[in-house]
């Protein structure tokens, strides 16, 4: 099997990508978010910190089209904002996860000897399931916004350490890994000259849909009061407060809920997409 | 198949071991002092030092870790700082009702996704397909907190506004309480066990054993249900298991919105936010062991199915 041309296999992924059409809904989606986010400033039509006592709990209406929270403040700034911050939360978390976890499944799938233990303490870590192991990280850490990014962040080691793994493990019998051996290339240089960028695939579709567990776990931890801390226009906490004023103002709650429901399916449409478009023969898994 | 038995067993002791380790070594990391929770602000430096040493606070680690093993073996998870009750009993019995909330969100998930999957599967590309795979997109993405809070307003909020009854929003006693709770936490694994039901129901059906059953004239619903699901099952299997785990993960926000007296509400109210070291123990214990366990049955029950695995 040739080794593919890394120019060479991003164009043909694109080609792919192009022709699905769930991921370039999935594409627009999350296009939309990230500009949301990054424009915030010029496009919240006001402060998202404001409180306005006079028009708390106010519904729909011309000057806030999302209507307005327990505070007075104006739900639809509040989520433009929360873009930002959800998107923040999401890159970091994946950052911490990717630099974390990709070397220790890297060092993993390639020296049998340190395998055994990694793979004992990627089990013991998985025993948690998801969210709480972020919890019993919080738990550590003390709530807070950075502490949901880091908390997330190792949270998702296990999951990238297991599929640079198991890249590894298939790609360290090719013959080209042999030959860079007998030419005498040291194990590092091997590791991440020819090893990894073969698992760059699975790296990017794993990232793609992590982004959008990092913004489902920050917004549960969020509605937990385990997260980020108000008066921050999380999503989560903006859910938790929401439910105090459901009988009455059900607009609190609705909207952030669509937001965090939206992201998510963007980002993992996003994540299926790429993962049909830069390698077809995993379809249909 | 013994062997097999013997060596899944066997990997799971030290996962075990390790899991407890971790697990006492957190809640020895969190910040704060137990026994100024207990003694409060106004205590003096004689009252602390005398709650640490009737804590073992005062040990070095690994006696303190020797102490806790020697109590896990007799199935004492020690004493809650604020209401001084063994925490072993509430763990227990708030777990038993968090598994509860879980087994209806499984039956939720299976009955809806297996369906879904099934039909997805019989008529591929029709709009059967389209709205089931549609459905089940929202349903991976939907936060099951937000869906929780929705199905709170629309059925038990709204519907008693219109019609003089509406479901229960709130808290456990009768089976309809169950109900809500469990259509929200189970939305999700119910989304993903119809992809997967989908996707190898359509593998399963292209294979040759089905295309000579159907040239042998045996009719098209013996096929799907008597030959092609039985063979389909065994990956969906896997992602069963797997989704007992976020089902676990997803009860405390379930349980969080529908006020559900579980194990997940009891380590957040209970245990992290008033700092109550003990209760944060003995609770992510429980669900921890009980998650490994879950995740070796399920390995052993594929290895009982499908036999080539258990030469692995």
């Amino acid at each position: 099997m040739l080794e593919p041309i890394p120019g060479q296999l991003s164009t043909t992924a694109w080609q792919r990508l192009r022709r699905n059409p769930w991921a370039l809904v999935g594409l627009g989606i999350v296009a939309f978010f990230v500009l949301a986010g990054v424009l915030a400033p010029w496009i919240a039509p006001h402060d998202p910190l404001r409180p306005d006592f006079g028009r708390t709990l106010q519904g729909p209406s011309l000057d806030s089209p999302l209507g307005r929270d327990e505070l007075g403040r104006d739900i639809l700034s509040r989520v433009i904002y929360g873009a930002r911050l959800s998107l923040w939360i999401g890159g970091i978390a994946v950052g911490i996860g990717v630099l974390l976890g990709v070397p220790l499944g890297a060092v993993s799938g390639y020296y049998p000897q340190l395998d055994l233990l990694v793979q004992r303490l990627i089990d013991i870590m998985l025993a948690f399931p998801g969210l709480l192991l972020a919890i019993v990280l919080i738990s550590i850490l003390g709530v807070g916004l950075i502490n949901v990014m880091v908390a997330i962040g190792v949270a998702s080691i296990p999951t990238y350490a297991r599929l640079v793994r198991g890249s590894v493990l298939s790609i360290k019998e090719m013959d080209y890994i042999a030959a860079a051996h007998a030419m005498g290339m040291g194990d590092l240089r091997i590791i991440f000259q020819h090893v990894l960028p073969n698992c760059l695939a699975p790296i990017i579709v794993q990232s793609t849909l992590q982004i959008a567990t990092a913004i489902l776990f920050a917004a549960g931890l969020g509605f937990l009061g385990l997260g980020a801390r108000p008066p921050l226009p999380e999503w989560g906490v903006m859910l938790s407060t929401g439910r105090d004023y459901l009988r009455i103002a059900p607009h609190v709650a609705t909207f952030p809920g669509l937001a965090i429901m939206f992201a998510v399916l963007g980002f993992n449409l996003l994540g299926d997409g790429l993962r049909d478009a830069l390698d077809p023969r995993l379809k249909g898994r | 198949m013994v062997g097999y038995l013997v060596r899944r067993l066997l990997l799971a002791i030290p996962t075990l071991l390790g899991v407890t380790f971790l697990i006492f070594a957190v809640v020895r990391l969190q910040p704060g002092d137990p026994a100024l929770v207990i003694a409060g602000e106004a205590a003096t430096k004689e009252q602390l030092e005398s709650i640490r040493r009737a804590l073992g606070l005062d040990r070095p680690f690994w006696t303190q870790y020797l102490i806790f093993m020697e109590g896990l073996m007799r199935g004492d998870l020690g004493r809650s700082i604020k209401t001084n009750e063994p925490v072993a009993p509430k763990v227990l019995q708030r777990f038993g009702q968090t598994i509860e909330l879980t087994l209806a969100a499984m039956l939720v998930a299976t009955t809806i996704g297996l369906l879904a999957g099934v039909l997805s599967a019989m008529r591929p590309y029709s709009w059967v397909d389209g709205l089931s795979m549609f459905g089940a997109l929202f349903g991976v993405s939907i936060p099951v907190f937000w869906q929780g809070l929705m199905l709170m307003w629309v059925f038990a909020l709204l519907l008693h506004q219109w019609t003089g009854w509406g479901l229960p929003a709130t808290g456990r006693g009768t089976l309809w309480h169950l109900v809500l709770p469990a259509i929200a936490l189970g939305t999700s694994s119910a989304a993903i066990l119809a992809r997967m039901t989908r996707a190898t129901m359509l593998e399963v059906l292209h294979q040759e054993y089905i295309t000579t059953a159907r040239a042998k004239g045996v009719s098209e619903r013996a096929v799907v249900y008597k030959h092609a699901l039985k063979n389909a099952l065994i990956p969906v299997l896997t992602v069963f298991g797997l989704q007992f785990g976020a089902l676990l993960s997803g009860a405390v926000l379930t349980e969080t919105v529908f006020a559900w007296p579980g194990v997940g509400r009891l380590i957040v109210e209970e245990g992290i936010l008033p700092r109550d070291y003990p209760i944060v123990q003995g609770a992510i214990l429980v669900v921890a062991v009980a998650f490994v366990m879950v995740n070796l049955l399920v390995d052993l029950l594929y290895g009982y199915i499908d036999p080539r695995i258990r030469y692995d």
